[in-house]
C-alpha cells in the first residue's frame, strides 16, 4: 500500500491560490467530477490523489484514519481483511474513487436508514482551509464535543470549505452473515410494506427495483438461518446491493439524465416513475423519458438533486434542490469564512456571488 | 439600554418576565455549581412569535441571551451572562406529532429526554440516547451539548438521532435544517447545530428518530480483581465483533459508594466491574451472551452475573444509574470530569488518574462509559476546606491534560461551556480556535448568542499558555509512563 505525506505541498498550492486569487478544482481520483456543479471556467486542479495511505487502523478502536487520497478499494479491503466495513457504505464510482472524494460528496449506500450516513461515521478531519491553513477538527474518539463539529460538516460539502487531508471514520464489525430475500411487488405494494418491514431488527435494507421488493437481512448465522426458513420472498444474490449503491444496475447506469429525489420515506409523490427505491423509500431515482424534464416540479415535498445530466440541463433546472433564504445565507457565510478568496471549488455546491 | 428599559421592552413581547430576585436564583448556576451568576432577567416565552420577538428585540439591543434548558448542563453553558438574559424554554413542553411510518418525533425544545421515550413506549418505540440525567434535562440541551448515554455505543450521540431542527437565528427568523428526509442540500448545517451549546442558534423544535424497542435484553456484570484487566476486557469484547448496546465501567470506589447506597448486590471486594447490555433476538441474544460470558472469564473475570428479567436487569443497573449521588456521599463535594481516550489506552489513563489523586491528595471514584472510552472520573473534595476547590480544578485539568496527550478530547458528552475553556487552548492551536470563532460569526454576527462560551478567546489562550506546555509535549515528567 502506497503512503505518501504530500500536506506541505499542498497547503503551499492552496496559498499560492489564495494570493493570486486563482480559484482550484479540487480532484483526487476524477471519478466523480461529473457530480454537483461544473466549474465555472477552466480552473487548474489540485490532485489530492498522491496524498495517500492509511495513517492509524487499529481494528479493536473501529476506527481509521487515512489520507484523502487513499483509494476507496484500498481502505474496503483492508478493513475487510480484519472483518469490518464502512457503515455508510459509500458507492465507488470506478475503481480509482478515494476516500476525500467519498467525503466530500457524502454519500450512502444502501444501509443508510439503518447504519446511518457518511457524516454519521466522520470523527475527525485534517482540512486545508482556503486562507493555506492546515487544521485539525475532531480526533480518532467516539465521542467528542471539544469546538464545533467541523469535521462532520466537511461530508458533503464538496470541497467548497477546505481540502480533505484526513479523516477519522468509526468503522464497524461486519455482521456474521447477510440474507438478500426478492418479493414480486409493484413499487407502490413494496412502498407499503417498507415501514413495517423496517420495524424488523435484522433489516438492513430495503429498496424496490424492477419489478421486486429486495430486503437485505443482516446479523448472526443463527438469526439469518431463521430468516431463510420464515421471512417472505426468494433468495436472491447480495450483489444487488453493490449494484444498487454504485448505481451500476442497468437502466440507472445508462441514464445520460438520472435525478436524485430525497424524501420523506411515506411520501407517495413520483413512486409511479421511480426507477430505483431505495432507503426504505426516502431515496428514488428517476430516469425522465425526456432529458429536458424539470422532475423537480413534480414534487410536493423532499428534494431533487439533478445527479447526473448535461451541463446544459443542470444550468436549466438547477443542480441541487435550492436552499431556503436562511441556510442559503449561512451556507454562503460559512464559505466566506473558511475561503475568504473563493479558491476551492468556488460554485460547486451553490452559487457564491 | 437599561434593565428598566429592557424589562419594560421584553414585557411588552413576552407574557412571562422574571425580574425579582428571589425567582431569579433558581437560575444562577445550571449542573456546574460552583460558577455563579445572577442573571438580569429571565424571559419564559410561551410562542414562537414570543421568541421570534425576543431575539430581535435582544439583537437590535446587543443584549446576550443564554439558552437554558433544565439546567442540568455540567460545564456553565447555561451559566447566564451578567449583562444579558436567560431564554428559558421550559414551557416549549409539548410533543407534537409521532409520526409512526417514519418512525419519528417532532417535538418542543423543552420536551424531557425521557418524556419522548415514555411516550411512545406504547407504540413499541423509543428514543436512543439516554443520559443519566434523562428525567430532568431537555432535548433542546441534548442538541446543544450532543449529549450521549448509556446506549451510545451501539445507537449513537443526539446527533445521529436527530433528523431535523426548527432554529430562530440571532436576528428573530425561523428557519430549518435537516428534513424528514435522510439529507438535503447544502452543507449539513444540522450536524453542526449538534453540541453548538447554544451558541449558533435557538433550537425551538427538534424531530428525532425513533427506534423499535428490542425483544429482548441481556446484561451481564463482571467483575475483576485488577482495573487494568477489566479495560483490556473491554478493548476484547469490541475486537471479537461484539457490538454491546451499552458498556460501563465502575472502579473500586464507586462500586462500594453505589453498594452502600442502593444495595445492588455489586461484589464489593472486587476492584472493577464491567456492565454489559447485548439486545436483539430472543434465541440469538442467548448464543451471543454465552459468547460474551466466556470471552469475559477468558479475560480474567472472577465473577459473572446475568440478568435478563426487566427486574433483574434493572437492580445490575441501579447501581450504575445511581452512582453519581452515590459517591456524592463519599466526600462533600466532587467534580465529574469527562474526557474521552482510545479504548486501548483505558488501563494506562485509570493508573496514570490514581497517580495523579495521589499527588492531589484527593480522592476518585471512577464510573463512565467504557465502550466509548468516555471517562468520568469524580473528583471528591470538600469546598469548605481552604484550598480544597484549586486542587480539585488542578486535578482535573490535569486530567483533561492526559486525555489530549493520550489522543483524546477534554469533553466527550458535557460540553466546554465555561468550565473547560481554558483547556480548548491545549486540545486546539490558535488557527483552528479562529475557525471556530468565524463559525460562530457566521451565525451570530454580533456575538449575542451566550457570548464567553466554549471557544476561548485567542488572547486568554495566549495568556493561559504561558502557563501550560502545548500538546505533544509531555505534561507530566514526573509520572511514571504505563
Ligand atoms: C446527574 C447528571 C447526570 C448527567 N448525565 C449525563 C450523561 O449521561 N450524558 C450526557 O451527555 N450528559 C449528562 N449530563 C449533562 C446534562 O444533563 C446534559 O448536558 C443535557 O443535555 C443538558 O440539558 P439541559 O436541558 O439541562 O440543558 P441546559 O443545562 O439548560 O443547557 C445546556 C446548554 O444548552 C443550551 N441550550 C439549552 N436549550 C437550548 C435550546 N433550546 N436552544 C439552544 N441552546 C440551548 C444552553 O445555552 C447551554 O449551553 C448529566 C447531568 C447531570 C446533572
Amino acid at each position: 500500500m502506497i503512503s505518501a505525506d504530500q500536506s506541505e505541498e499542498l497547503a503551499a498550492k492552496v496559498t499560492e491560490a489564495r494570493d493570486s486569487g486563482n480559484p482550484l478544482v479540487i480532484m483526487g481520483g476524477n471519478t466523480r467530477a461529473w457530480l454537483g456543479n461544473a466549474p465555472e471556467a477552466d480552473f487548474p486542479t489540485l490532485s489530492v490523489a498522491g496524498h495517500r495511505g492509511v495513517i492509524d487502523y487499529q481494528p479493536e478502536e473501529l476506527v481509521i484514519r487515512v489520507r484523502a487520497g487513499t483509494p476507496l478499494t484500498e481502505v474496503v479491503s483492508l478493513l475487510a481483511a480484519n472483518q469490518q466495513y464502512l457503515p455508510f457504505e459509500p458507492p465507488a464510482f470506478g475503481s480509482e474513487s478515494t476516500i476525500g472524494g467519498v467525503i466530500a460528496t457524502g454519500l450512502s449506500g444502501p444501509g443508510r436508514p439503518f447504519r446511518g450516513a457518511v457524516r454519521d461515521h466522520v470523527l475527525g478531519a485534517t482540512i486545508i482551509s482556503g486562507a493555506g491553513e492546515c487544521l485539525s477538527f475532531g480526533g480518532q474518539v467516539m465521542k467528542n464535543v471539544a469546538g464545533y463539529d467541523v469535521s462532520r460538516l466537511m461530508a458533503g460539502s464538496y470541497g467548497v470549505l477546505g481540502v480533505l487531508l484526513d479523516v477519522s471514520l468509526k468503522v464497524l464489525p461486519v455482521p456474521q452473515a447477510t440474507v438478500t430475500l426478492a418479493v414480486p411487488l409493484s413499487v407502490q405494494a413494496a412502498h407499503a410494506r417498507m415501514p413495517g418491514l423496517s420495524m424488523i431488527p435484522e433489516v438492513s435494507a430495503l429498496a424496490w427495483y424492477n419489478g421486486q421488493l429486495l430486503v437485505r437481512y443482516s446479523g448472526t448465522e443463527q438469526a439469518m438461518a431463521r430468516i431463510r426458513s420464515t421471512a417472505d420472498g426468494e433468495l436472491a444474490e447480495d450483489h444487488i446491493w453493490a449494484q444498487i449503491r454504485d448505481l451500476s444496475l442497468p437502466e440507472i447506469a445508462a441514464a445520460d439524465v438520472l435525478w436524485r429525489i430525497s424524501i420523506k420515506p411515506s411520501a407517495s409523490d413520483l413512486l409511479g416513475e421511480t426507477c430505483l427505491l431505495d432507503w426504505c423509500g426516502g431515496l428514488r431515482w428517476i430516469v425522465p423519458a425526456e432529458a429536458m424534464t424539470d422532475v423537480r416540479a413534480g414534487l410536493s415535498q423532499g428534494e431533487a438533486m439533478i445527479f447526473r445530466g448535461s451541463t446544459e440541463t443542470k444550468q436549466r433546472f438547477g443542480t441541487f434542490h435550492p436552499m431556503a433564504p436562511v441556510p442559503a445565507r449561512l451556507n454562503l457565510a460559512l464559505k466566506k469564512r473558511f475561503d475568504p478568496a473563493g479558491i476551492l471549488n468556488p460554485g460547486r455546491l451553490f452559487e457564491e456571488a | 439600554m437599561n434593565r428598566e428599559s429592557l424589562i419594560a421592552a421584553l414585557q411588552s413581547v413576552c407574557g412571562k418576565v422574571i425580574v425579582d430576585d428571589e425567582r431569579l436564583r433558581v437560575y444562577e448556576t445550571d449542573g456546574l455549581m460552583a460558577k455563579k451568576q445572577r442573571p438580569g432577567v429571565v424571559v419564559l416565552p410561551e410562542t414562537i412569535a414570543e421568541v421570534q420577538a425576543i431575539m430581535s428585540l435582544c439583537h437590535k439591543a446587543g443584549v446576550p441571551v443564554v439558552a437554558r434548558g433544565a439546567g442540568t448542563g455540567l460545564s456553565g453553558g447555561a451559566t447566564p451572562h451578567p449583562d444579558g438574559i436567560v431564554l428559558s424554554l421550559a414551557r416549549f413542553n409539548r410533543i407534537l406529532e409521532v409520526d409512526q411510518q417514519n418512525l419519528l418525533a417532532r417535538v418542543e425544545p423543552g420536551v424531557t429526554n425521557l418524556a419522548i421515550s415514555r411516550h411512545v413506549a406504547s407504540l413499541g418505540l423509543f428514543y436512543a440516547p439516554d443520559p443519566s440525567s434523562q428525567i430532568a434535562c431537555t432535548i433542546g440541551g441534548n442538541v446543544a451539548e450532543n449529549s450521549g448515554g448509556v446506549h451510545c455505543l451501539k445507537y449513537g450521540l443526539t446527533v445521529h438521532n436527530v433528523r431535523k431542527l426548527k432554529l430562530i437565528s440571532p436576528e428573530g427568523e425561523l428557519y430549518e435544517v435537516g428534513s424528514e428526509a435522510f439529507d438535503t442540500a447544502g452543507l449539513d448545517l444540522l450536524a453542526l447545530m449538534h453540541g453548538s451549546e447554544g451558541m449558533l442558534g435557538i433550537v425551538i423544535e427538534v424531530t428525532v428518530r425513533l427506534l423499535p424497542i428490542p425483544e429482548s435484553i441481556s446484561v451481564l456484570l463482571a467483575a475483576f480483581d485488577d482495573v487494568s484487566v477489566a479495560a483490556d476486557a473491554v478493548g476484547k469484547i469490541i475486537a471479537a465483533g461484539i457490538l454491546p448496546a451499552g458498556l460501563e465501567m465502575m472502579d473500586n470506589p464507586a462500586i462500594r459508594a453505589a453498594e452502600a447506597f442502593v444495595h445492588a448486590g455489586y461484589p464489593e471486594e472486587a476492584a472493577a466491574l464491567l456492565i454489559c447490555e447485548l439486545d436483539g433476538s430472543g434465541t440469538e441474544l442467548e448464543a451471543q451472551a454465552r459468547q460474551l460470558d466466556e470471552l469475559l472469564r477468558a479475560a480474567g473475570a472472577i465473577l459473572i452475573r446475568h440478568a435478563t428479567e426487566a427486574a433483574d436487569r434493572d437492580r445490575l443497573w441501579q447501581g450504575r444509574k445511581s452512582a453519581f449521588p452515590a459517591v456524592g456521599r463519599l466526600a462533600p463535594d466532587y467534580y465529574c470530569m469527562d474526557g474521552t481516550i482510545p479504548r486501548r489506552e483505558l488501563a494506562s489513563v485509570l493508573k496514570q488518574i490514581s497517580v495523579l489523586a495521589e499527588h492531589h491528595g484527593l480522592g476518585v471514584a471512577n464510573v463512565f462509559h467504557a465502550g466509548d472510552g468516555n471517562l468520568h472520573p469524580l473528583i471528591l473534595y470538600d469546598a469548605n476546606q481552604p484550598g480544597d476547590t484549586e486542587r480539585a480544578e488542578a486535578f482535573g485539568a490535569d486530567i483533561l491534560t492526559l486525555c489530549i496527550e493520550k489522543g483524546g478530547t477534554i469533553t466527550g458528552e458535557h460540553g466546554v461551556g465555561i468550565e473547560k475553556i481554558d483547556q480548548m487552548c491545549v486540545q486546539f492551536r490558535t488557527a483552528e480556535l479562529a475557525v471556530f470563532h468565524q463559525v460562530k460569526s457566521a451565525f451570530d454576527e454580533t456575538g449575542i448568542l451566550n457570548p464567553g462560551k466554549a471557544v476561548p478567546t485567542l488572547s486568554r489562550c495566549a495568556e493561559f499558555g504561558a502557563m501550560h506546555v502545548h500538546r505533544g509535549e509531555e505534561k507530566f515528567p514526573h509520572l511514571e509512563r504505563f
